[in-house]
């Protein structure tokens, strides 16, 4: 293996990586996180990460249908980041904009799932408001949405016309907090984060 | 017309789809790259198959996962039989689902909700 920074792989630094490794280790537990990613995310990588999740789901012997509940957001969660992290797009200067971040985490009999992804502001504003009108509906509301959506047909290579974010909404009984941080006139950066409870 | 038979992926669905017996099956997870290029063939054959189709039609979902970019061309593969229903043939669509799973039970009832087709929802153990 290829370490970027030599002082990294020197054997005198043993101590320091070790270090590094609990003090990295430590603030996962803190969080509650058995699981994370972050950097740029290809369909292989997409599926080793619901794999592991699926295999971790079992471990924490969740229920099924938690582990369904859990492995559906984290698909779309999964797949939102993939094909809309469009931020780099006619900036050559941040390719670190394809770059993500998805987690899951566990605390008290509760999942959480993390995604956040570099965004054009014009994309950000677009789902700050589809998020904004989609939060107060109620979950009758959410299913009719869905299925007039659905009916639409409007889709393309990157999926359906706000399909995933209802399904998101609907699979977590509208428990989800987010957020949009400006990074730089043409990029902000989205958080989001769902709770699947009992 | 040839049958289509595709074996399973991670991430795509096994594809039977046998134009003699009129049984199409879509089974396991549906999480493709790209949705539109992995149903597309499908959906021209179902087109092809619907100019001669045979005495009788199931499309039989027995999904485990699916991402929602999946559900616009299950509906396009319903919509698509209810066409040959409403000329007068017998087609139906069988869609299981796994008794811990009300999801994908959901699933399925949206899809009769959207179709004037005979949609069965069925347990997998009572296959």
């Amino acid at each position: 293996m290829m370490y970027d920074n030599p002082s990294i792989s020197a054997s005198g630094n043993n101590m320091k990586d070790s270090v590094a490794a609990l003090r990295q280790y430590q603030a996962m537990q803190k969080d509650g996180l058995i699981l994370s990613y972050c950097g740029t995310l290809t369909h292989e990588l997409m599926t080793a990460f619901l794999q592991m999740a699926d295999t971790k789901l079992k471990d924490l012997q969740a229920t099924k249908k938690k582990q369904k509940n859990i492995i559906n957001v984290l698909i779309e969660c999964l797949q939102n980041v993939m094909f809309h992290g469009d931020a780099s797009k006619g900036d050559q200067s941040a390719p670190d904009y394809e770059s993500c971040l998805v987690a899951l985490g566990h605390e008290t009999g509760d999942f959480f799932i993390y995604a956040g992804n570099f965004l054009s502001t014009a994309s950000a504003k677009q789902l700050e408001a589809k998020l904004e009108k989609m939060l107060p509906l109620t979950s009758e509301q959410l299913h009719d949405l869905y299925l007039k959506q659905l009916s639409s047909g409007e889709i393309s290579d990157k999926g359906g016309a706000g399909l995933g974010i209802i399904r998101i909404l609907r699979e977590s009984n509208q428990q989800i907090a987010y957020s949009f941080r400006e990074i730089s006139a043409k990029a902000a950066f989205f958080s989001l984060q769902v709770r699947i409870s009992s | 017309m040839d049958k289509i038979v595709l074996e399973a992926t991670s991430t795509t669905p096994r594809i039977y789809f046998d134009p003699v017996a009129g049984y199409f099956e879509i089974s396991g997870k549906s999480l493709p790259e790209n949705s539109f290029e992995f149903y597309k063939p499908l959906l021209d054959w179902m087109e092809n198959y619907s100019e001669n189709p045979g005495m009788q039609s199931a499309l039989v979902f027995k999904l485990e996962y699916f991402n929602t970019s999946s559900t616009s061309h299950f509906l396009r593969l319903i919509k698509r039989l209810e066409k040959l229903y409403s000329e007068g043939r017998n087609a139906v669509v069988q869609w299981y689902y796994d008794d811990e799973d009300e999801d994908m039970k959901e699933a399925g009832e949206d899809f009769k909700l959207l179709s004037k087709l005979p949609i069965q929802i069925l347990s997998k153990g009572d296959e």
